[in-house]
């Protein structure tokens, strides 16, 4: 029974959300003429039909599917049943979690991070560290490849394409002007 | 008809101008490393290329995409074929007779089947959607509100009825797709809804953030989480291409045309992309094809059919999305984000007002399709070359160019806030099996399935049994309930020939 009301997980917590948002929708103010549908309605259905989805995968896994069984897309059951399923299911599929925390941390950062760093610090240190995050063990490559990489993402996107990244604050900002004013960034 | 291949040979003038000339290469080469290297998706390269085309004229823009697209669907038979590494999913067939024919010695016959193929697929289906075309869009000038309704729906309803492991989960995919659709002032009423007070969320949330998040960053997160487990790549011999000769192109006559057939049907419906087409018409070779006992050995069919369908899949696509403006698959959800992020709204009145456009984009698939071949010819010993790169610096890159994009679409940092939270929930999706092509395409078409029900609930008076009613959106409906109950028929069908032999 844990094994399955696990399994239920997140279609409780889909189910959970949708309610709230269905809530929200009920807030809708709009002046709408008498007798036509308002624009409640629309995401009211969605949420409605979300719902219902959730509650009867919820059903069927408590209560009469033992085996988990999934009623799978028309091309997944042409893969399963392919003889190819077998080269694709002889790879091995580790996991390594905290890879993920770690990549996942590393990318908020960058992005609380930019607009005070500026875009070139910031950059050359997430290419760095999530190529070593990713278990890439070349210390020399990884500095080389992030430095060049960020320069260049910098000359392409601000002098080529007239993107504006952002330059930092002070002291940061210094780096990317200087940086600029050898680009030719204007 | 005349005028229809007058209108496609005048476009040829149009591919050919320099500016579109070049996007056409960029594409062609960009999209056969993508498919070359196994890290990166078809779909993501063409979403990680999207962002580079604000600056651009619709033309090379959509040149561009497409020539992206449609080289992807051959640069992954290299390493499939050569090093037993399928680039994407539709790949995967190729791993069978076409790494077979290499193990046996003859790379380089695999390689001409895999090309001819390719080139066969690419150009036939072109041809068929440059005739299609033309009277689907006709015939879609007759549509109102409750068939455009109606074709949206089966849209939806058969993306996510062709693909991902399980129904359910697709649907609830596609309806958050539909609900992020929904955040933002409406377009009827101009009543706010789920803003929750936040100014940035009243313009509604980019489907741009959606695509490039779930698609680019959710894939690289997902790709982490295995630790960048590219099989090693075995040093290979030399890599050369042999084309096969008129009496053995003729031997497989039949398989070829039924595989361009299938491509071309599989294309244009909704949801049925390059990898089905690839594994129904493997399948179909199994039943029909003369030398089925030998398919798996290393035989030609088993490489042309696969390679065949899934290229023409690509002109097949382009049908729907130009005419309808329905995309049937990621690539093409992209390509109908490139078209409304200038301004053009895909659907017959295309063929009204810029008649020169679609027949461009058909020309340079037409162009395309040879230049791939060429660069498949001549410049695959040194693309294939990039296989060589660490998969954990190509993937940083790719996280890179994912939030230079959302800064160039509104230079806002709210919008890298939302493609690290769309990041996040495509690798949830990927993770507990949730398809993210629903949620994309429930995205994009949300807001025009929203105004096409509401006009029509406005226009027939909230009477909903108009869209059952009028004759075309009642057969598409009627398609609908076939596109939802299929799957479960086919389940039920296989559940019960499973337990046959248990029994007996």
């Amino acid at each position: 029974m844990l094994t399955r009301l696990r399994r239920t997980v997140p279609y409780m917590i889909v189910f959970v959300a949708t309610g709230v948002l269905f809530v929200f929708a009920n807030r809708i103010t709009f002046i709408a003429p008498g007798g036509r549908i308002g624009p409640d309605i629309w995401p009211k259905a969605i949420l409605a039909l979300a719902m219902l989805t959730c509650v009867f995968e919820i059903v069927k896994v408590l209560f009469f599917d033992e085996s988990g069984e999934q009623v799978p897309g028309v091309l997944e059951s042409i893969i399963e049943e392919a003889p190819a399923a077998e080269v694709v299911a002889s790879a091995p599929e580790l996991r390594y979690p905290h890879l993920i925390v770690s990549g996942i941390v590393l990318t908020v950062a960058y992005v609380v991070l930019i607009e005070r760093f500026g875009f070139f610090l910031c950059t050359f240190a997430y290419l760095a560290a999530f190529a070593w995050i990713g278990r890439y063990r070349r210390p020399l490559v990884v500095l080389a490849s992030s430095l060049v990489g960020s320069l260049l993402f910098m000359f392409v996107f601000m002098k080529v394409v007239y993107v504006s990244l952002p330059l930092g604050q002070e002291p940061f900002s210094q780096v990317t002007f200087l940086l600029m004013r050898l680009m030719g960034i204007r | 008809m005349l005028d229809v291949a007058l209108s496609f040979l005048a476009a040829f003038h149009t591919v050919f101008q320099p500016v579109n000339l070049i996007a056409l290469v960029v594409g062609l080469v960009v999209g056969m490393i993508v498919a070359v290297l196994p890290g990166l998706t078809l779909v993501m390269g063409v979403v990680l290329a999207l962002p580079f085309t604000y600056g651009m004229a619709i033309t090379p823009s959509i040149i561009l995409l497409t020539a992206m697209y449609i080289s992807g669907t051959y640069g992954g038979a290299f390493t499939a074929i050569l090093f037993r590494i399928p680039g994407e999913p539709l790949d995967v067939p190729l791993l069978w007779d076409g790494y077979a024919m290499a193990h046996k010695g003859e790379p380089a016959k695999a390689l001409g089947w895999t090309l001819f193929a390719a080139f066969f697929g690419g150009i036939l289906s072109t041809l068929a959607a440059v005739a299609m075309a033309h009277p689907f869009a006709t015939f879609a000038l007759k549509f109102d509100s409750p068939e455009y309704f109606a074709i949206i729906l089966f849209g939806l309803t058969s993306v996510v009825a062709l693909s991902g492991a399980s129904l359910v989960n697709g649907f609830i995919s596609l309806f958050l797709g539909l609900m992020i659709a929904c955040v933002g002032v409406d377009s009827i009423y101009g009543a706010e809804r789920f803003t929750f007070g936040v100014p940035m969320l009243a313009d509604g949330i980019e489907y741009l953030t959606v695509m490039v998040g779930a698609y680019g960053v959710g894939e690289v997160l997902v790709r982490l989480e295995q630790g960048f487990q590219t099989p090693p790549v075995q040093a290979g011999g030399r890599v050369a291409t042999r084309f096969p000769s008129i009496r053995e192109v003729w031997a497989v006559k039949a398989t070829l045309a039924r595989s361009s057939i299938l491509g071309i049907i599989l294309g244009i419906i909704p949801g049925a992309g390059a990898t089905i087409a690839s594994f129904v018409s493997y399948g179909t070779e199994a039943q029909y094809c003369k030398r089925r006992e030998l398919l798996g050995t290393g035989i030609a069919e088993g490489i042309v059919a696969p390679q065949t369908a899934s290229t023409a899949t690509v002109a097949g696509h382009m049908v729907p999305l130009i005419t309808l403006g329905i995309p049937g698959s990621g690539a093409t959800a992209v390509i109908l984000g490139a078209f409304l992020l200038h301004g053009v709204q895909p659907g017959p009145q295309v063929f009204v007002k810029d008649p020169g456009l679609v027949y461009a984009i058909f020309a340079s698939l037409f162009v395309g399709v040879i230049g791939m071949c060429l660069m498949g010819y001549f410049a695959i010993k040194s693309l294939i070359k990039v296989l060589y790169l660490p998969e954990a610096l190509t993937s940083a890159f790719v996280v890179m160019f994912c939030f230079i994009g959302a800064f160039s679409a509104r230079n806002n940092i709210t919008d890298l806030w939302m493609i690290v939270t769309f990041g996040i929930v495509g690798y949830v999706f990927e993770r507990f099996r949730f398809p993210i092509a629903p949620m994309v395409l429930g995205c994009i078409l949300g807001e025009q399935a929203e105004s096409s029900f509401m006009t029509s609930m406005i226009s027939y008076q909230n009477d909903w049994t108009v869209f059952f009613t009028r004759p075309i959106s009642g057969v598409v409906m009627v398609f609908v309930v076939i596109a939802l109950g299929y799957p479960l028929l086919r389940h039920l069908r296989r559940k019960r020939d499973k337990q046959q032999p248990a029994t007996s």
